[in-house]
């Protein structure tokens, strides 16, 4: 049995208020109950077992407790036979063939379904994991300052793009901005000769003269 | 009355039909005050505690023939005694037709009628915190503050092993002080 001051050891350390409430007796108990207690619970006994308590009670349900209202037919309990029925039902197994069949389709079904759906999830998933590695190698091996730079320059690389597609539109059609006087210089340079066979070669003149 | 024997000597004597009766009074008389106190706390008044008491040693009597004596007689007592205490709870909850929160506010009530109640004085508010439990955690409660007594024997009473009454004491220690810290 465990010592007073282990169980109350355990209180404090739950408690220190509970610990410190009194424990004496605060319910009332009648003068002299526990000396008079044993021989009022002996009697009660004996008073149980003589069935006086039913006595006392209803004397007239204690006086038929013993008849039984109920007759049976004479010789019943010597004549009385359990007959088994001849004609039996037909023992049926448990398990049909058609039956097996439905449930082993069922299964197979059930079975590619989620093969398909298990499979499709790793295709899925082994993707995923080879972009976000990718894309964790580009961070670790590209700085962020390089990737600062890259963008700049694809910004300043759109803006000089914008720029010259308006300048090929108003050119209509010519690669490079060139005005009549350098082609002019262009053209003082080469030797006539060359122009005028550059000219017969694919019949240009009609479409190319230039004033 | 016989002279100080110890159960296992008494059990012995119950099962002689010449010291049957003698035998079982020795064991009423021993342990009677502390069966009673146990179904008090639990019944609250006088009136239930003692027909309670009457059932108990009424069971007691009848199954004492069959007591193995492997077994604590005070032990199982005490089980017959929580056990007849609940279902006397139980009956009375019946009669009434309420909830079990009915209950316990009705044993609330029954409290405050007993005589010498004083809701300002530590020891009725401990008891007031007491019916605010649970009906298990204030059984163990009970069991262990008052009875002093170990959690292995009272896994026994109770059919709940140590580590389960150890909880429910610990939550009942917390709630009482609690109770008792706001009211």
């Amino acid at each position: 049995m465990p010592s007073i001051n282990h169980i109350q050891e355990e209180l404090t350390s739950l408690s220190q208020h509970v610990a410190q409430l009194p424990k004496s007796t605060t319910f009332a108990v009648p003068k002299d109950y526990f000396e008079t207690f044993p021989e009022r619970l002996m009697g009660a006994i004996h008073h149980e077992a003589s069935g006086q308590d039913l006595i006392e009670l209803s004397p007239l349900l204690k006086s038929l407790t013993h008849e039984n209202p109920y007759t049976i037919p004479e010789g019943y309990f010597n004549n009385l036979k359990i007959e088994v029925p001849r004609n039996q039902a037909p023992v049926r197994g448990m398990y049909r063939f058609g039956t097996l069949v439905k449930y082993a389709a069922a299964a197979c079904l059930a079975g590619i379904i989620a093969t398909v759906f298990f499979v499709s999830k790793k295709e899925n998933a082994t993707q995923w994991a080879t972009l976000s590695k990718e894309h964790e190698t580009f961070h670790h091996t590209v700085s962020p300052d390089a990737i600062a730079m890259y963008l700049e320059e694809m910004d300043n690389l759109s803006v000089s793009e914008t720029s010259e597609n308006e300048q090929i539109d108003t050119g209509s059609n010519l690669l490079v901005d060139l005005n009549r006087e350098t082609i002019k210089e262009i053209l003082q340079e080469i030797p006539d000769k060359d122009i005028s066979l550059y000219m017969d070669q694919d019949d240009l003149g009609d479409v190319y003269s230039l004033n | 009355m016989l002279p100080e024997l110890d159960d296992i000597e008494l059990v012995r004597l119950f099962k002689d039909t010449q010291q049957r009766e003698k035998a079982f009074t020795s064991i009423v008389k021993k342990y009677q005050e502390k069966i009673y106190w146990q179904i008090r706390r639990i019944v609250i008044t006088h009136q239930d505690a003692d027909d309670v008491m009457q059932n108990v040693f009424i069971k007691a009597w009848n199954g004492l023939n069959n007591f193995r004596e492997d077994a604590k007689l005070y032990t199982w007592i005490y089980r017959i005694a929580v056990n007849e205490s609940l279902t006397y709870l139980e009956q009375q909850k019946r009669r009434s037709s309420i909830s079990f929160d009915d209950v316990s506010e009705s044993l609330e009530n029954k409290m405050q009628s007993e005589k010498g109640f004083d809701e300002n004085k530590a020891i009725w508010k401990l008891q007031l915190a007491i019916q605010q439990l649970p009906e298990k955690q204030s059984i163990v409660f009970n069991l262990r503050y008052f009875e002093e007594m170990p959690y292995e024997e009272m896994g026994i009473i109770l059919d709940t092993s140590v580590g389960a009454l150890k909880a429910s004491y610990h939550h009942a220690v917390k709630k009482i002080e609690e109770y008792i810290l706001n009211h």
